[in-house]
Order: structure tokens, then C-alpha cells, then sequence
């Protein structure tokens, strides 16, 4: 199943993806770190990190040395800040020795101290291609638009290689409820980092109207320098709601808006 | 080693800041060479060029001498033995350095994770990696090494009056996960080890023990302790409110000074275990030991040097210098260095002038607080300038990279010795307490150096609580599939199912693939490459399918 988001406090909806928009954060501030990890999972966004492997995941030979340089990675699932606890899916298998397997809490304090390198590592936020669809209608034209905003997961943290993880293209394929037959496509090229988001205009016809579901599949071109120059596809499937809410572009972040094929 | 130089007999009456150096990147402890006058030398880690950069610099302005780019990775501070400074690298190495010129000497590889300062008995090099303690020559051979089975060392070594060996591990436990021991070495075997608390391995530059006599003292998670050596049993034990263990305990006349992750410094009487005093300092964590310059007790915690009476704790004075949880303060005569900034990318290296004699330096305070920023939102910060005269003043300029600004900000507007800087903050740092270097140009007095601490607070628009109730709890398959599973959990939350085995195959193929990458970045820089793939395994990757469209 994927994650079921609530669009407009009324309608849960599903998005699938093939890979994911990974982001990596790595602040040596520990506050500030807690901080960007939680608005991520305020945010719906699960976070991988890795814990000091050592002692706490024993195995019966050398293998819990090898394992101890590659750290021991964990999910962090949720929080609550009055008890200062991170709630940690840790993937060691309960028929093993050690204590650690399954769901924990576990404080802020202790997450310093078991982080790898204690204060000075990287989490990974596993978000897919974040798609966000909105109507815009133009009053005095009676015309409506569509605004389709594809981009990285943009955490409120310090993003590791921002200048190098890119979208290069993306490929935009909707269907409308009405008539799930019929296929708008719309693509664009450029070159979009953490933060920043191809934006689609599609124009409306007055039958695809606000309250209708639009399905959305984003095919992207992603590249990125690090551990080595590289480009790949993924893709992301959503399916929304429509909202009228132009206001929700009123600090738009448009580097590049893109032409339509309807 | 690092330990002699955080404490220092000189007493103190004022502390002023003589300088500020930008590094770019994480400034970890600064030391003297003990020898060169001088001299001194810091580590900075460069995420972006994932390189551990070993700078040379003049101790009384920061002018650096010489650098040299070493391998990445290693946590514990280096040690300075006559002509040569050896540090941890590549997390699993030691090199060490000509302290003349940088010029590389020799390296040590071993196969296990370092995680102990470079401790020094008389002409050997010592250092703990994974189960085993190394001495190592003067030409990087190795003169002994002792296996401390199924044990994760951890701290610098300390050594006794007669030639024993001690250092910290974390051995597995059934009942209790994972148990920090004191392992008692000679050069030869292990001659016992002594259980202390529950807890795990703590990497930092400057974690380890404290040897005085037949007596040890040492931080642990939920307390600080006391040991005798002879008796091989703890003679007290003093509870403490946050992990210590982070952080070596420092020992200055009759009392003992330890700092704790929750942001408490506890002054505690070394014979008793006696509680004098502790005092909270900041919630958000003291990251490094204490250091000690006669009656004077510094620790940083919340982007602040705290300076305090060692013995009543009271502040009396309090300098901005940002985050630096690998540095501390290290002092020689009336120097007094530390790193900071604002980490990973915007270091500073901070240069004190310790005084004798009452001092009234240049000091700059931020009018009021500033409220909580938008991005690249324009703010106004209203900066008082005391200490100096206004005619006096030339030029004033602000550093504001730390919030993504730019190095030398102009005043926006100047009104008597209030300055007014317009800053606007970069995404990701838009909440916690950042000092911004300030460089005053004056006629009379040359350049002077002050900071200013802002603080963007977190408002309230975060949930206190959140769960994610839909993500697939992970269950690793093989021991070394952790990521592995991690991942195709998240995967598997959109819908994309991968095994463990092919995301572990690719994690490794592209690894190989790489260079200069190690099984320290498996599940880290190489994760992200293979999540970013619809691909299921590792034929599919276009780096391995010669057919690939995007194949390059």
C-alpha cells in the first residue's frame, strides 16, 4: 500500500512511485538536525539514518566489524517533542541476538550519542517526486489552469550535494475522471535542484472541475555526481483532488515554466 | 595528547577575542605544537570534498602555513610527537604528518573502525581499532597490538605509572544489549576488564579516561565514576542527568569537571564523588569536554563559550561562537583556541587573548531578538557596538555567511554605534542560534574582532507528535542487509517492490564501481544512488546495462 495522504481533509488518495527522490541532509548541529527531522515526518516523509552498529547488533563472528563500518541503518517513523523521543523502526531481526529489533523510542539524547559519528551525520529523507496540482482560474477570462509543480522533497534542513542532484526532464502524463480513456501528455527539460520545481500549466476544459480527481504520472530524468556521475528514470503516480487555490502560489519558487502538448 | 592541552595553571581575569578564521567546514580541536612556539594545527572536515584537511596556522592571527588533504573519516583528536602530528583517517587508518610542511610520513591501515584520540607513550603512537590496541613506531610499524575479543574500543588510551594500558569498550550483552567496560592492558594481554553501565560506543575527538594515580575517572551514560585500579572496583559514583561519555572528564586541583549531552557541566569532588555544583547551560547539549585555565571553567553549549568560577559555577563572561560539537577549547599561556561556526560548511576558528588583568574588549549585542524568518526573507539586524569609541570607528563589516549570506556585509544604515544589517537566511536556516563574526575596522586600534548570537526560534508550526502508521515495519534478512531493509520498506510504501538481496547487490556493485568510496558510505551517499532508479536489481542500473538509453 502506499501512503495515504488526505487531500483537502476529505479524500485519502494514493501515491505509488518506481524510486524515489531520496534527499540527503547532514547538519553537525544536532538541534537544528532534530528539527529538520521533524518537519520531514510532520511532513508524511519517512527518514532513513544509521546507527553505531558496534556492540548492540551482535553477530557470532567478524561480520559485526564489517558491519560496524558500514553503520546499521534504521527507519525514524515519528516523534513526540514533549517526551524529546524519536520513534525508530529497526530492521534487526527479532531471532537474532541483541535487543534492538522492531519499533522503539528512543530520546533525542540517546540518538545523538548512537547516530553515526554522533552529532555529525547525514539522514536520507525516502520521498518520492513530489507532484502538487492545483486550479487557477482566471475570473475575467472564465478560463481555468492547471498548475502541476514536480520536484524534490524540499526539507527544511542542510541538503547535502544540492548543486549536483538534479531533474533534468520530466514527462507528465494526466488522466481525468471523467473519461480515464483519455490522456493529456505535457513534457519539459531543464535542470531543477532541492528546492526548486518544473512547473506545467495545462489549460482546463470547464468539464474537469474543481472537486474532479486527476490522475498525475511524472516520469523523470534524474542525475546526480555523487558516488559517481550518473542519470536515471523514476517515476511517480499520484492522484488528487482538484483544488481552486491560486493563493497557494503566491510565493511561487518558478525557474521554469514549461510549454503543453494537450 | 589532546587532554594536556585543555587545562592550564594561568589564572584568569578576562577573556577577549584577538581573532576569527573562516574554514569551510567543520572545525574540529584545535592544538599547540608543543614545541614551535608559535605554532598550532586543526583538523577540518570538508563534506564537500570529503577530505580531512590538516591545517598548519600562526597561533596569534590564524594565518595558515601550510594544509594537506587527507582521507576522510576518523573520529578522535590527533597527538603531536616532536617533529610529526598523527591523526585518524579514512576511518580505519592512521597517517602521520611533517609538522614542518604537511608533507605525509607514513600511514597505518588496519580493518576495524578508530574511534580513539591518538594517544602518545613515550616514542609509540597508541590508538584502539574495533577489538584491538595498537602501538605503533616512529616509522609507523606495529609494536604490539592486543585483541580485547568481541569488544568495540572506543576513547583515547590512558597509561599508568607502570606501564598499563587503558581504554573504554562496548561488549554485547544479553540482558542488557550493549555494556561499556575499562579494559586494563599490558603490552602483552589483557589483564581484566571491569563492567560499568549500559550503553554504546561514543565517537568523538575527545572521549576517553582519566588517569590519576591508582585512580581512574570516567563519564558513562547515567553517571560519572571514580576507580581503583588496585581493587579493580568502583570506589564512587556520582549520577549524572545526560550521557558523559562523550566527553573526557578533566581533573584541576581537588575537583573533577564533566559535560553531559543533555547541556550540563557538573563540578564534582574527585576524592568523594561529592557533588560542588552543576549548572544547565542549554538544553540543546555540551558536545565537547570543558577546558580549565586556573580559576576559570569554559564549555560551550548552545552556540556559546560559556566562561565560568570553577568553583561556583557563576558565568562571567559568555562569548558567540557557534557550533563546533568536534572542537573544544584549547589553551596554552594566554592563548586560547577553538573551532565553531556554523557546521558543515561554514567554520570558524576562533583565536582568544586570555587575560591576567581585567579587560574591556570590543563587544557587539543584537538589539532585540529576530523573529521567525521566511526564506530569503530580508531582516533587519539592529547590532549595539560597546567598547569603543565611535569616532574611533572606520569600517564595520558583518559575516553573514552562516545564514547563506554573503562574507563582508556592508551596514545597511548606521545611527551612533547602532549598526543595522539587512540579512536574509538561506533555506535550512531558518530556526536555532548562529554567531555572525563582526570585523571593526578602527583608527587607532587596528582591526577588532567581535560575534553576535541571533536566535530564529522554532514557533509553533510543528505537530508535538507525529507516527507514521503506514510505513512497512523493516525485518533484515541477512545481518548486513540493515539499509537493505530500510529500504525496501520505503520502497515497498509506494509500491515498488525490491528484495533485500538486489538492493544489497546494487548498494555493493555500485560501491565497487565508485572510486575512493568507503563501505563507511555504503549506506549513505551509495543508498541515494540506488534509490534513485526504477530499476529492481543490478543489471537494470544504466551504469551496468550496456543497452541502457541513458547508458553514457
Amino acid at each position: 500500500m502506499g501512503p495515504m495522504q488526505s487531500i483537502d481533509g476529505e479524500t485519502a488518495l494514493r501515491t505509488t512511485a518506481k524510486g524515489l527522490g531520496a534527499v540527503a541532509c547532514y547538519d553537525p548541529y544536532f538541534r537544528r538536525m532534530v528539527h529538520g527531522l521533524r518537519r520531514c515526518l510532520a511532513d508524511g516523509q519517512v527518514v532513513f539514518l544509521r546507527l553505531h552498529g558496534a556492540a548492540q547488533y551482535p553477530t557470532r563472528n567478524d561480520l559485526m566489524y564489517r558491519n560496524d563500518l558500514e553503520g546499521h541503518g534504521v527507519l525514524v517513523i515519528g516523534y513526540d517533542h514533549e517526551a524529546r523521543t524519536f520513534t525508530i523502526a529497526d530492521p534487526w531481526n527479532p531471532q537474532w541476538d541483541g535487543k534492538l529489533a522492531g519499533t522503539r523510542s528512543i530520546s533525542y539524547e540517546d540518538l545523538a550519542m548512537q547516530c553515526v559519528d554522533s552529532s555529525k551525520d547525514f539522514y536520507m529523507v525516502l520521498a518520492p517526486l513530489t507532484v502538487d496540482a492545483r486550479i487557477n482560474r482566471d475570473c475575467r477570462q472564465g478560463t481555468s489552469t492547471l498548475l502541476i509543480k514536480v520536484g524534490f522533497y524540499s526539507p527544511d534542513a542542510i541538503v547535502m550535494d544540492q548543486g549536483d542532484q538534479t531533474i533534468d526532464s520530466v514527462e507528465l502524463e494526466l488522466r481525468f475522471q471523467r473519461d480515464m480513456s483519455s490522456v493529456r501528455k505535457s513534457s519539459m527539460e531543464g535542470r531543477w535542484h532541492v528546492g526548486e520545481h518544473a512547473v506545467f500549466q495545462i489549460p482546463l476544459f470547464a468539464e474537469d472541475a474543481v472537486g474532479g480527481i486527476c490522475h498525475i504520472k511524472a516520469k523523470a530524468v534524474v542525475s546526480g555526481a555523487r558516488p559517481y556521475q550518473y542519470r536515471d528514470h523514476i517515476e511517480v503516480s499520484v492522484v488528487r483532488r482538484l483544488l481552486s487555490d491560486s493563493t497557494n502560489y503566491a510565493k511561487p519558487q518558478l525557474l521554469h515554466v514549461g510549454g503543453l502538448m494537450v | 595528547m589532546f587532554h594536556h592541552q585543555l587545562i592550564s595553571p594561568q589564572l584568569l581575569k578576562s577573556i577577549q577575542l584577538k581573532w576569527i578564521s573562516r574554514l569551510d567546514g567543520l572545525v574540529r580541536i584545535p592544538l599547540f605544537d608543543p614545541i614551535i612556539a608559535d605554532r598550532a594545527y586543526v583538523v577540518v572536515y570538508s563534506e564537500r570534498r570529503r577530505k580531512y584537511e590538516l591545517i598548519s596556522f600562526h597561533q596569534d592571527d590564524g594565518t595558515i602555513l601550510w594544509r594537506f588533504d587527507a582521507k576522510n573519516g576518523g573520529y578522535g583528536a590527533p597527538a603531536i610527537l616532536v617533529d610529526r602530528i598523527i591523526m585518524p583517517t579514512g576511518f580505519t587508518d592512521v597517517t602521520a604528518v611533517d609538522t614542518s610542511c604537511g608533507r605525509p610520513l607514513w600511514t597505518f591501515s588496519t580493518q576495524k573502525r578508530v574511534r580513539s584520540a591518538i594517544s602518545l607513550l613515550g616514542n609509540l603512537t597508541v590508538l584502539s581499532s574495533g577489538d584491538e590496541v595498537i602501538g605503533l613506531d616512529h616509522a609507523g610499524h606495529a609494536s604490539f597490538k592486543i585483541r580485547v575479543p568481541r569488544s568495540f574500543l572506543f576513547g583515547s588510551c590512558a597509561f599508568t605509572a607502570d606501564g598499563r594500558i587503558l581504554t573504554l569498550g562496548c561488549v554485547p550483552s544479553p540482558s542488557e544489549g550493549s555494556v561499556i567496560h575499562l579494559h586494563v592492558l599490558t603490552k602483552d594481554s589483557v589483564c581484566w576488564s571491569l563492567p560499568l553501565e549500559k550503553g554504546t560506543v561514543a565517537s568523538s575527538d575527545t572521549s576517553g579516561v582519566m588517569v590519576r594515580g591508582d585512580s581512574v575517572f570516567l563519564g558513562l551514560p547515567q553517571s560519572v565514576v571514580r576507580i581503583d585500579l588496585k581493587k579493580q572496583c568502583i570506589l564512587w559514583r556520582c549520577p549524572v542527568s545526560g550521557p558523559s561519555h562523550r566527553s573526557i572528564c578533566l581533573i584541576k586541583d581537588e575537583y573533577l569537571y564533566a559535560t553531559t549531552i543533555d547541556g550540563c557541566i557538573y563540578a564534582i569532588e574527585a576524592q568523594t564523588g561529592k557533588l560542588i555544583w552543576s549548572r544547565r547551560l542549554a538544553e540543546t547539549g555540551i558536545w565537547a569536554p570543558a577546558s580549565i585555565s586556573g580559576n576559570w571553567v569554559f564549555a560551550v553549549a548552545g552556540g556559546v563559550l560559556f566562561c565560568m568560577d570553577g568553583a561556583t559555577g557563576d558565568v562571567l563572561d559568555e562569548w558567540a561562537v557557534g557550533h563546533g560539537p568536534y572542537s573544544a577549547m584549547t589553551i596554552r599561556e594566554n592563548r586560547g583556541l577553538l573551532g565553531g561556526g556554523d557546521p558543515p560548511y561554514y567554520g570558524l576558528l576562533f583565536g582568544f587573548e586570555l587575560g591576567k588583568e581585567c579587560s574591556k574588549g570590543i563587544r557587539c549585542v543584537v538589539e532585540r531578538n529576530v523573529k521567525e524568518p521566511f526564506v530569503n526573507e530580508l531582516l533587519s539586524l539592529h547590532v549595539r557596538i560597546d567598547g569603543i569609541d565611535e569616532a574611533d570607528m572606520e569600517n564595520v563589516v558583518l559575516d553573514s555567511s552562516s545564514l547563506g549570506g554573503v562574507q563582508d556585509l556592508k551596514p545597511y544604515r548606521i545611527n551612533g554605534k547602532i549598526i543595522t544589517f539587512l540579512v536574509a537566511p538561506s533555506a535550512g536556516r531558518l530556526f536555532g542560534d548562529y554567531a555572525l563574526p563582526i570585523q571593526v575596522a578602527t583608527r587607532t586600534q587596528g582591526v577588532r574582532w567581535s560575534t553576535v548570537k541571533i536566535e530564529f526560534p522554532e514557533g509553533d508550526s510543528l505537530p508535538s507528535q507525529v507516527l507514521l502508521e503506514d510505513v512497512p515495519i523493516p525485518v533484515q534478512e541477512s545481518p548486513h542487509f540493515s539499509g537493505a531493509a530500510c529500504f525496501q520498506a520505503a520502497l515497498s510504501r509506494y509500491c515498488h517492490e525490491v528484495s533485500q538481496e538486489d538492493l544489497r547487490d546494487m548498494a555493493d556493485a555500485v560501491l565497487a564501481h565508485s572510486d575512493d568510496y568507503s563501505p563507511f558510505q555504503l549506506w549513505r551517499i551509495i543508498s541515494r544512488r540506488i534509490l534513485s532508479t526504477g530499476a529492481c536489481s543490478k543489471a537494470e542500473l544504466p551504469e551496468f546495462d550496456v543497452r541502457h538509453p541513458l547508458k553514457e
